[in-house]
């Protein structure tokens, strides 16, 4: 089967039993997706399918089969050009241990790719869904906050 | 009639450790030799730095602060600095790469500097030729330097012990018993598990009661093993009720830990009494323990999620009968500890090297979360008796602490080995002494109950000082409502005028300030505590509201948390991280966390019935950094410890009703 994974285009066998997780990290090396419940409650091991934020340990491969999975590995351009989020995660100092880091970032992508003016209630609701176990909420939403900004910025620049 | 205790008082090593508040200058004696200074650091022809640190990052920004440290020495630029992870092959003492108590920047500040100075003097004398320019030390130790690690981890580029990925890689899995204590018996279906797709070895050993196998993927590891029909003896059938009774100071021989003025408990006057009790808890840190195993004829090379690549090492060693100078330990980056991963329990890293060393290849082992949640060390439960004698003037003649938590020590081989030869985890007695040495008698008895058969208790963060300063604080606050004082010029009033007392002073005065105490908006109280961890004292203030929204589980709102700290400071931005972070956890705590057993097995193995601090519910934290006179200790422990008391406070005063127990508000 065939899945296209940080634009590039990967194969992968039809019927193993492993998750999107598993074929990510141990078949495609991509382990900046992590994992920690295995219950779908600390969202570590979030991904964007097309553009929604989804769990990859929740999910089957076969069911990404012929769509697009991003994961941290390719949300910047390339190595000297970091996406918004990432930049305003670095510019908000928010990571510790950094394990919940990349299922923050991609929870907020994800966040405002559908809303572009999200407002501090909802970054919150959203950002609940990725355990941060060193406490890094309130710069996360600090982060969120700045990336919104600067994509408002974007838009209007352009 | 005079209470005597009935133990040997606290040893003094014990005691100095549990009391150097304020005592200044320099760092505690390391063990070890310091190494060759070149052992710090390898520099390149283009002026490249590589820095090589004795202890792991787990997320407390240590590695930073070990490069501003040495940069500074070196005369070097930040940015030249490259960290490497720490490494048994490196040469540093072993008992140097422990991480423990929130000491990284405070133990290792000298021999860095040391080692420092020394490459900078060869190189300025061109003893060594080396392209780096020195220059005067550059002011980077008291700088807020972003973190070294941070860019890697936006990018998903930063490997943690789980991401290593060597070629013919196997991945592993393990099959641990439900209860605590359980023996392997017997294990049927091992045919059939091993026949199973993709699997290459599976061990089923009695005598260890080992059960694991290594697969090309781990769900075939995992499926192999959900094959298996293993019968356990034994093990524990303890309920929370029998767990809770015989966590009873009443009936608990106990050591004297403090007593001032040395005087029973006045008789005459008002008396107050209150008891208090406190929950177990899990570090719950986000990276389950793992280790990645490679084994050859004569090199054993480990890379492990570890606070404590001494104890690793020497249980792959053990474990496949080498020699410990055989077995390397590498712990690349760590995600999250905060006590877990001390190394000696609970570690997959000997599992890992023996399915590596049955295949031939390296094997890659983690535990899974609902393991850890079942056999990973907890947070003793705690008891508390708290008394305080009011004279006739209304002056406090007497507070007294009495309390009894399960031993955790049995987590942990190093110092308090000595001192369980007197019946003490001196973890327990973090936390437990009473600061307010204004006040003309303080006693403190602290009493040890064993319960090995029952559960894995284990150390973490801020120790005992948690749940102690949970009973000591709140108690505060109730002498003060009795006496009609403000509950910080109650705390302020009984400080006394030696260094300890002035620098809790500072961080009381500090956090009054910053939070306005004293004044309320309307619908909104606030709460106040103090603490003194090692060698960093802390106070915070708490404010909460009504949940009038009826938003999640709980009755009220924390709405912030100012948090004043005088501690060891060489980076203000990662120091005021890792008070959000501990406040956090502290709250975490405080508000619901809580595991319980029935029948031997926790009920909590999920995140779902493990009620951790969620984004939603998490307040503004505010730090307040004060700046002390010599070097203190961490931020990250400290910073936790007070939080429960002052929520408690907080709620008291929003509610009016005084909550004994934590957690506040346990989940149903």
């Amino acid at each position: 089967m065939d899945v296209v994974v940080n634009g590039e285009p990967r194969r992968f066998e039809a019927g193993g039993s492993g998750r999107l997780l598993e074929l990510l990290r141990e078949e495609f090396g991509l382990t900046g997706t992590k994992f920690g419940c295995e219950s779908r409650s600390c969202g570590a091991c979030t991904v964007l399918i097309g553009d929604r934020a989804t769990l990859a340990c929740a999910v089957e491969p076969a069911s990404v089969a012929g769509g697009r999975v991003t994961t941290i590995e390719g949300l910047a351009d390339g190595p000297a050009a970091l996406h918004v989020v990432q930049q305003a995660f670095l510019d908000e100092q928010v990571g510790q241990c950094g394990w919940c880091t990349p299922a923050q970032v991609l929870t907020a992508v994800a966040l405002l790719r559908e809303v572009a003016d999200p407002g501090v209630d909802l970054i919150r609701e959203r950002l609940s869904a990725v355990l941060c176990r060193c406490g890094t909420y309130q710069r996360a939403f600090a982060a969120v906050t700045r990336a919104a900004a600067v994509l408002a910025g974007q838009g209007e620049a352009e | 009639m005079k209470r005597q205790h009935r133990g040997a008082p606290l040893p003094d090593a014990v005691r100095r450790l549990l009391t150097n508040t304020a005592r200044p200058g320099g760092t505690a004696p390391m063990k070890g030799r310091p190494p060759a200074p070149d052992t710090w650091c390898d520099i390149d022809s283009d002026g490249t730095v590589h820095l090589f640190v004795p202890k792991a990052e787990l997320g407390q920004g240590s590695h930073t602060l070990l490069a501003q440290i040495f940069a500074d020495e070196l005369g070097a630029d930040l940015d030249k600095v490259v960290v490497h992870q720490p490494d048994t092959d490196r040469g540093f003492p072993l008992g140097w790469m422990t991480v423990v108590g929130g000491t990284t920047a405070e133990l290792m500040r000298a021999p860095a500097l040391r080692a420092a100075a020394a490459v900078r003097d060869r190189i300025s004398r061109g003893a060594v030729p080396q392209p780096v320019t020195i220059a005067e030390p550059r002011g980077l130790i008291g700088a807020s330097a972003p973190r070294v690690d941070l860019p890697s981890k936006v990018t998903g580029a930063a490997v943690f012990a789980s991401d290593i990925r060597l070629p013919d890689m196997l991945y592993g899995a393990l099959l641990l018993p439900e209860r605590h204590g359980a023996s392997l018996e017997s294990v049927s279906g091992l045919d059939e598990a091993r026949r199973s797709p993709g699997v290459v070895h599976v061990i089923a050993d009695t005598a260890t009661g080992l059960i694991a196998a290594a697969a090309e993927r781990s769900h075939q590891a995992r499926a192999a093993l959900a094959l298996l029909r293993p019968r356990w003896r034994g093990g524990s059938e303890a309920d929370q009720d029998a767990i809770e009774a015989a966590i009873d100071v009443r009936r608990t021989p106990t050591h004297l830990v403090q007593n001032v003025g040395n005087k029973a408990m006045p008789t005459d006057g008002r008396r107050l009494t209150a008891e208090y009790r406190t929950s177990m808890v899990m570090a719950a840190p986000a990276e389950p323990p793992v280790a990645v195993a490679e084994v050859t004829a004569d090199r054993v090379t480990v890379h492990s999620s570890t606070q404590n690549p001494a104890l690793v090492q020497d249980a792959v060693a053990k474990a496949l009968g080498r020699r410990r100078r055989d077995v390397r330990v590498i712990v690349p980056y760590v995600g999250g500890s905060f006590g877990r991963k001390h190394g000696y329990v609970g570690d997959p890293a000997a599992a890992a090297a023996l399915l590596a060393a049955a295949t031939g290849r390296p094997v890659h082992l983690a535990w899974s979360r609902q393991q850890d949640q079942l056999n990973g060390p907890k947070r003793p439960p705690s008891h508390h008796l708290m008394e305080a004698a009011i004279g006739g003037g209304g002056e406090l003649l007497a507070l007294r602490h009495r309390f009894a938590v399960g031993d955790a020590s049995g987590g942990w081989p190093t110092s308090s080995q000595a001192a369980r030869a007197t019946d003490i985890d001196f973890f327990s007695v973090f936390g437990a002494h009473l600061l307010y040495r204004g006040v003309p008698n303080l006693r403190v008895d602290y009493g040890r109950v064993p319960m090995p058969s029952t559960v894995h208790l284990g150390p973490m963060r801020s120790l005992s000082t948690h749940p102690n300063l949970f009973a000591i604080e709140s108690f505060l606050d109730e002498v003060a409502a009795e006496l009609g004082i403000d509950p910080l010029e109650l705390r302020l009033r009984h400080l006394t005028n030696d260094e300890h007392g002035r620098r809790l002073r500072r961080v009381l005065e500090a956090v009054a300030a910053e939070a306005d105490w004293g004044t309320s908006a309307p619908g909104t109280a606030k709460g106040i505590a103090c603490c003194a961890y090692g060698r960093t004292v802390t106070a915070q203030i708490i404010q909460v509201s009504a949940n009038d929204t009826g938003a999640g589980t709980l009755p009220i709102v924390v709405d912030e948390v100012v948090a004043a700290a005088d501690g060891h400071l060489v980076n203000p931005a990662i120091a005021r991280s890792q008070v959000e972070g501990a406040v956090v956890m502290g709250l975490s705590w405080a508000l619901g966390e809580r595991i319980t057993v029935r029948q031997g097995q926790v009920v909590e193995t999920d995140f779902d019935r493990y009620a951790i601090l969620r984004a939603d519910s998490s307040p503004r934290v505010r730090s307040v950094l004060v700046e002390g006179d010599f070097w203190g200790g961490g931020f990250n422990e400290a910073s936790a410890s007070p939080t429960a008391a002052a929520l408690a406070n907080a709620v008291h005063a929003l509610t009016g009703n005084r909550i004994r127990t934590l957690p506040l508000f346990p989940p149903r």
